[in-house]
């Protein structure tokens, strides 16, 4: 009897052994699944902020040029304009005072709310509105304004998760900047003592193939 | 003989104080194109009523060799007087006097005045010009401003609070400001900020103007800070007169009326308005047809102008407006126009003060900006401020009515006494175009020709919903009304509702989403 429950105990032991290690693999394979859905989501990311970021710009150069246009058509409406009134003003002169008088036609523009447009005038703080952009994981910004203490990495360098970038030091504080992952150093757009405003892309990124 | 002998001693003494800093640094204040404060004063108030207290406060600072320096009158004037009539407590920073820097003298000379304000239950207003703390007397001069502050708050909403900003503004100094009730700003003169452009540029490296970051146009235009902007100080004090005249004394009594008379403005007031709910036009103009004289006093007019807010008079007495103005940004609500409105409306309710709506808006401004400004937070002040009145309130619904909007321009709901729609007013959940793409979504999908179906679409919905009635059938309208008769509704209107007592659970105060 003692005999047979020592094989047993014995199998047993074997294959708990056995157990932990396959668990042990499949657990390690899960995380390298992980890590590597991980880095393909970032990838992706990025690639979606670039592409929405470009066709952000070409949004803005294209309302830039629209404006730019409309200025134009205004400018020689007015000119015309101005020329009917000089006209008008030599065959009529005594009309030519109140005319002179008149305000300005305000510029409207199309507004868009919801599913319908409304001629409308933008304010100066509407136009000058900062435009939302979606913040990219390879670009390590500046989240505060301030001086560069040290950078603590080189270019081409595949950096691990964690690791300290550089020190920023802002309203006499040092502000450790760490990895958020790990990734390859691609440029490093500032040296030790430069002082950096808001938002500023001081590293930037690139992913590592596996 | 001895006692003359005194007088002319007196008479020396003041005579030294009314100097200030001196001719020299007199001579400087008005090269840089600033009145002396004396000369302020005196042109602001009716004449002759001007009276001075505290001329002799002296500082009791004994170090950086302070213990040998005089300021006449620590730096600044404070008096009580009359503004058209009407009695005013009055403080004024000297500039010629040490940069008009505030020690705790100085400040206790204000806080003296203020408390003598909120006791006489009397406007107080103070004129700032002042380079900021003492910094000789460090901790001495925060105190100060922290006095200042208390009592800025607890005069809050008992009586008017006016400030006006002659000169530079900095630091601790622009929270006084801040605290009271309105705001005025001259240009070139007037310059407020926490950090100046040195301390900016030495600590963050940006570059900017003392006039680009905090001059009148940016405070009257970008940040909301000032109430009132004008091109000259006269005009400024021209200002101050006319809101004195249309606000009461303190929380406890009405403002002053005077005797009635007709609109002067001869548009049609049904020609103001375009039908295409697409088109803009002046609000303004429909407020100057029913006020009396068609003379509106506008608060706030560069910054968040897709709302106006002011004063105008009806019957003679004082009315508080509050008007989407579709020529701007469509007359949305967005976080500044909420709060814009917002505070007016607390102010009007403080100072019974009868408040009129005039409503014409497609929604909330939709945007990622907006959203993440947190329009929210702001767009509920307005519900909170309209809701938490006990004032009379009347809306005139003109022509757009939608969503949020609808609810949040002094609806019924919120408590509105009187609320009239003209017939041309669309009261419905949201524009025609957006409702029935959502209600008819399955029609237009399957239609063959789907833009043709969501047309047709559209015109159902406007020909149903788009109209005044099905709110009026509920109850939620009570009255349609032609344009033409607006004012002599809301004439009647006020009249009846002049008694108004309305009251509000005990509490010691609300929690307003500041």
């Amino acid at each position: 009897m003692p005999q047979n429950d020592r094989n047993k105990t014995k199998a047993d032991e074997a294959q708990v052994k056995n157990l932990t290690l396959s668990e042990k693999n499949a657990r390690e394979k899960q995380a390298l699944l992980e890590k590597k859905e991980k880095s393909k989501n970032i990838l992706e990311r990025a690639r979606r902020i670039h592409a929405a970021r470009k066709a952000h710009e070409a949004r803005k150069a294209k309302e830039e040029r629209d404006a730019r246009m409309e200025r134009r058509a205004a400018e020689r409406k007015k000119a015309e304009e101005a020329r009917k009134l000089k006209n008008m003003k030599n065959s009529a002169p005594g009309n030519s005072k109140t005319e002179s008088k008149a305000m300005p036609e305000p510029q409207y523009v199309d507004f868009a709310i919801t599913a319908r447009k409304y001629k409308t005038q933008l304010t100066k703080k509407y136009m000058q509105r900062k435009f939302w952009v979606n913040p990219s994981p390879y670009e390590i910004q500046s989240y505060i304004p301030g001086t560069i203490i040290s950078i603590d990495v080189k270019e081409g360098k595949i950096v691990e998760e964690g690791t300290r970038l550089l020190i920023l030091e802002a309203m006499k504080m040092q502000n450790r900047v760490d990895m958020p992952f790990t990734a390859r150093i691609k440029k490093i757009n500032v040296k030790a003592g430069e002082r950096v405003p808001k938002d500023f892309i001081m590293i930037e990124l690139e992913p590592v193939e596996s | 003989m001895s006692s003359k002998k005194n007088i002319i001693a007196l008479r020396q003494k003041k005579a030294i104080v009314e100097k200030g800093g001196g001719d020299k640094a007199i001579e400087k204040q008005i090269a840089m194109g600033k009145m002396p404060a004396r000369v302020r004063i005196l042109a602001l108030l009716d004449e002759g009523s001007f009276h001075e207290y505290d001329m002799f406060v002296e500082h009791e600072e004994k170090n950086f060799g302070m213990e040998t320096k005089e300021l006449p009158g620590d730096g600044v004037i404070t008096g009580t007087g009359t503004i058209g009539g009407a009695p005013v407590c009055i403080y004024a920073q000297d500039f010629t006097v040490m940069g008009g820097s505030l020690g705790l003298k100085h400040a206790r000379k204000i806080t003296k005045i203020m408390d003598h304000a909120l006791k006489m239950k009397i406007p107080c207003i103070g004129i700032n010009d002042s380079g900021g703390a003492r910094i000789q007397e460090g901790i001495g001069a925060l105190a100060g401003y922290g006095e200042i502050f208390y009592r800025n708050t607890m005069a809050s909403g008992v009586i008017p609070q006016l400030s006006v900003i002659l000169g530079p503004c900095a630091g601790g100094a622009v929270y006084s400001p801040a605290l009271t009730d309105f705001v005025f700003v001259v240009e070139n003169i007037s310059k407020m900020f926490i950090t100046g452009p040195n301390v900016i540029e030495t600590v963050l490296g940006e570059k900017i103007s003392q006039e680009d970051l905090g001059g009148a146009r940016v405070h009257a235009e970008i940040t909301g800070n000032a109430h009132f902007y004008a091109a000259s100080e006269m005009e400024c004090f021209k200002q101050i007169k006319t809101l004195i005249s249309l606000i009461p004394h303190n929380n406890q009594k009405r403002a002053q009326s005077i005797a009635p008379k007709d609109p002067k403005f001869r548009k049609k007031i049904e020609n103001i308005i375009p039908a295409d709910p697409k088109q803009p036009y002046d609000v303004r103009e429909v407020i100057l047809a029913l006020v009396d004289e068609s003379k509106f006093f506008e608060v706030q007019e560069l910054w968040a102008s897709n709302i106006v807010i002011g004063f105008g008079r009806m019957d003679g007495e004082t009315i508080g407006f509050v008007a989407n103005q579709p020529m701007y940004l469509a007359g949305v609500l967005d976080c500044d126009a909420s709060d814009k409105a917002a505070r007016f409306i607390r102010f009007c309710d403080a100072f019974n003060i009868p408040i009129i709506t005039l409503e014409d808006m497609p929604g909330y401004l939709p945007g990622v900006d907006q959203e993440h400004a947190g329009v929210i937070r702001h767009g509920a002040k307005m519900l909170y401020a309209y809701s938490e009145a006990t004032v009379p309130k009347v809306t005139v619904i003109l022509r757009k009515a939608y969503g949020g909007g609808y609810i949040a321009m002094n609806s019924r709901h919120l408590g509105a006494d009187f609320v009239y729609a003209w017939p041309s007013a669309e009261i419905a959940v949201m524009g025609p175009e957006g409702a029935a793409n959502i209600i008819f979504r399955k029609e237009i999908m399957e239609a063959e020709d789907e833009d043709a179906m969501r047309q047709q679409k559209v015109k159902e919905y406007v020909e149903k919903f788009a109209n005044p009635f099905v709110a009026a059938s509920k109850g939620y309208i009570d009255a349609v009304i032609e344009p033409g008769e607006t004012r002599e509704m809301l004439l009647h209107s006020l009249s009846v509702s002049r008694d108004k007592d309305d009251s509000r659970p005990t509490k010691k105060h609300g929690i307003p989403p500041f």
